[in-house]
């Protein structure tokens, strides 16, 4: 086990550094000067641009260079942004939490609908049901979420005025922001109407998080019911029929949990689908996100910030795949058994 | 008679193809005694016990003029009722222990939750410390003295012979009347073959428990069980007590089997060829009509494309229109 631990930080940290160093490069390869790039500062006279040269470490090697680089990253610099000459990181932290909540509450949705609907589609493989799931899974899976989104727009929110069409709050309500998880600040926060705050904030979050969850869900029913339907053929399933166990044991006890075992690093699958779809679905409902933010950052050239949004995300997305494969290996006897054979 | 079964007929029905795996086969079992089903691969040994226990897909078709268990009539049955009776008294251990026991699970937790309710005298409170105490006789029972390291391990971490011995437990756990043993002791080891073989022998004595042993290997039939019924490409050849098929098989299919094992087949000169029968076993898209084993057969005449009906002499069941041994 520590061994493999090891082999995964080894990964891990092979991976971080292939990022790092494809982000440094960025830095040179950008359209203008690389010290403006690195650093961010646009205005700048003779004088400040020598010295910043000089703690960038522009006249020496580029493997100096990039060490200076790696020491700015880890004591979280990541220059200034050239639209509003505020440090990066800053802003990083400002959008970030919008986005993790609501990838959050779409992935929640996924795992709450995709694994029971995959589940029973696997079991009732080539009935009716199946068919009916599968149908509808591979339909919400060929439609572009931009269009799912304007249409939900259109029906929930032109239409037929249930749902707000875009932000994460109606500008009525002042909550101060201390978490930037807006459900958390609501609940810190020192407001006389609470529970209207909340139900405002629930109905901004509805649609976006529809949205969101379409492509990840109908990718995990996918999984989800390949695998159970590879379970069901498998050996000890027909030793369980014969053992009298009910039909809800055998799911429970044996059919879900080597279903969803083999799937584990597949997640991560999932976490890459939901970090794009993010991007689109917060241009969509104006969610004030890290993938609105990025976006607004490629339209005004604003290279710093796509350099570091770069970095981040990828970042973050190595890390949940190593965390999946370590999470699989734990819960997985199979998988440890291969590890001792190697 | 525990179990009876005539003229069991199961059809594989798909688009391009209809066959009877299965033509007209019929089996009937003593109380308490070891039966075993024999035949080569594809003679449908296998499938008869997924029929037996109704584990058979859509795809296959099962139909039989009698299918008597204990005096019921199984085919009048609905399938949960089937089930219901089958889970009670029939139990089945299968050819690849391992990959019959779940992969995920601790073998602990697999045994207790086969282990019926009504087993549990104390209350809720002391239930896991029974379950735990049920689980280690139930191993100790089937032979297995490091109970505490084998209910903690995962089936892969232990031997294809130990997880046979698990399957074991889990099958008499709940006292069947009948245990279908499905060829379980394929590629083990031979001193492993004769512990499991020892073991549903002892079972079979001790606990008033029928095995019905499905197995190509004649060797241990004939040490091990009562009776036998003798399958070839799915039809029935012989059946009767194992002694008696050995002395005299009336049918020449039979014969040959004993034959092409040298430690029955006393006559043979050394060095010489053993004896067997030409060509091999038609594959399920070219079946012969009538007797299946005709084509093959060294006393095949014209009548053999009609298939034999089995006939009852001396306590032995056959199907074969020219029958050898029958002079005296």
């Amino acid at each position: 086990m520590f061994v493999y631990l090891i082999r995964r930080l080894n990964l891990l940290i092979t991976t971080l550094f292939l990022i790092s160093l494809f982000s440094f490069s960025l830095g040179h390869f950008f359209p203008g000067d690389p010290v403006i790039n690195f650093s961010g500062q646009q205005s700048l006279d003779y004088d400040e641009y020598e010295a910043l040269s000089q703690t960038l470490g522009m006249n020496q090697s580029y493997f100096e260079q990039y060490i200076i680089y790696l020491r700015r990253i880890l004591d979280g610099d990541l220059g200034l942004s050239f639209s509003t000459q505020t440090p990066l990181i800053d802003d990083v932290i400002r959008v970030m939490p919008a986005s993790i909540e609501l990838s959050f509450y779409a992935l929640l949705l996924t795992l709450v609908l995709g694994l029971p609907l995959g589940l029973w589609a696997g079991i009732k493989q080539h009935k009716l049901v199946d068919k009916i799931i599968f149908t509808l899974a591979t339909m919400a899976n060929s439609v572009p979420i931009f269009w799912s989104g304007l249409i939900f727009i259109l029906i929930f929110s032109l239409n037929n005025q249930i749902f707000p069409m875009s932000g994460r709050l109606n500008l009525l309500y002042e909550v101060p922001s201390q978490t930037g998880f807006l459900l958390m600040d609501i609940f810190l926060a020192d407001m006389p109407n609470k529970l209207a705050v909340y139900q405002d904030a629930l109905t901004h979050l509805v649609l976006p998080t529809l949205t969101l969850a379409i492509l990840p869900t109908t990718l995990l029913i996918g999984m989800m019911r390949s695998s159970v339907v590879n379970v069901m053929r498998s050996p000890y399933i027909k030793a369980a029929l014969t053992k009298g166990l009910s039909t809800r044991e055998l799911i429970s006890r044996h059919v879900f949990r080597n279903a969803i075992v083999p799937i584990i690093p597949q997640f991560s699958l999932l976490f890459n689908i939901l970090m794009t779809s993010t991007m689109i679905t917060e241009i969509i409902f104006s969610w004030p996100g890290i993938g609105h933010w990025l976006i607004e950052a490629i339209y005004q050239r604003d290279y710093p910030a796509i350099q570091a949004t770069l970095l981040l995300v990828a970042s973050i997305m190595i890390m949940i795949t190593v965390v999946l494969d370590i999470l699989h290996m734990l819960v997985n006897p199979l998988a440890r058994q291969t590890l001792h054979a190697k | 008679m525990l179990l009876d079964v005539r003229n069991l007929t199961v059809q594989l029905k798909t688009e391009s193809l209809d066959v009877s795996a299965i033509d007209k086969m019929s089996l009937s079992m003593r109380d308490g005694s070891i039966h075993a089903l024999v035949g080569e691969t594809g003679s449908g040994k296998s499938l008869f016990a997924r029929a037996l226990t109704g584990t058979l897909s859509d795809k296959w078709h099962v139909k039989a003029d009698r299918f008597f268990w204990q005096g019921e009539d199984l085919l009048r049955k609905s399938e949960e009722q089937r089930r219901q009776i089958i889970s009670k008294d029939i139990a089945m251990i299968f050819q690849e222990p391992k990959l019959s026991l779940d992969p995920t699970a601790r073998i602990g937790e697999q045994i207790e939750e086969v282990i019926p309710k009504s087993d549990f005298t104390g209350s809720f409170w002391t239930r896991r410390q029974e379950r735990k105490t049920l689980v280690n006789k139930l191993l100790l029972k089937v032979g297995i003295k490091h109970y505490d390291f084998c209910s903690n391990s995962y089936a892969h971490e232990l031997s294809e012979g130990l997880c046979q011995k698990v399957n074991i437990a889990m099958a008499i756990v709940r006292h069947p009347k009948l245990l279908i043993a499905d060829e379980p002791t394929d590629a083990m080891e031979s001193t492993t073959k004769i512990q499991i073989l020892r073991l549903l022998q002892k079972l079979n004595e001790s606990k008033d428990m029928s095995v019905l042993l499905i197995t190509h290997d004649l060797e241990s039939v004939v040490q091990y069980a009562d009776e036998m019924t003798l399958l070839y490409n799915g039809q029935s050849v012989e059946s009767g007590s194992v002694k008696r098929l050995l002395k005299r098989p009336f049918h020449p299919y039979t014969e040959t089997l004993f034959k092409s094992i040298p430690k029955f087949n006393t006559e043979i000169a050394p060095k010489s060829r053993l004896e067997t029968l030409k060509g091999s076993t038609p594959p399920l898209q070219h079946l012969p009509i009538g007797c299946r084993l005709g084509p093959r057969c060294p006393r095949a005449q014209k009548e053999c494309v009609v298939t034999p009906k089995s006939v009852k002499y001396k306590g032995q069941v056959f199907s074969c229109h020219y029958p050898i041994n029958m002079e005296s």
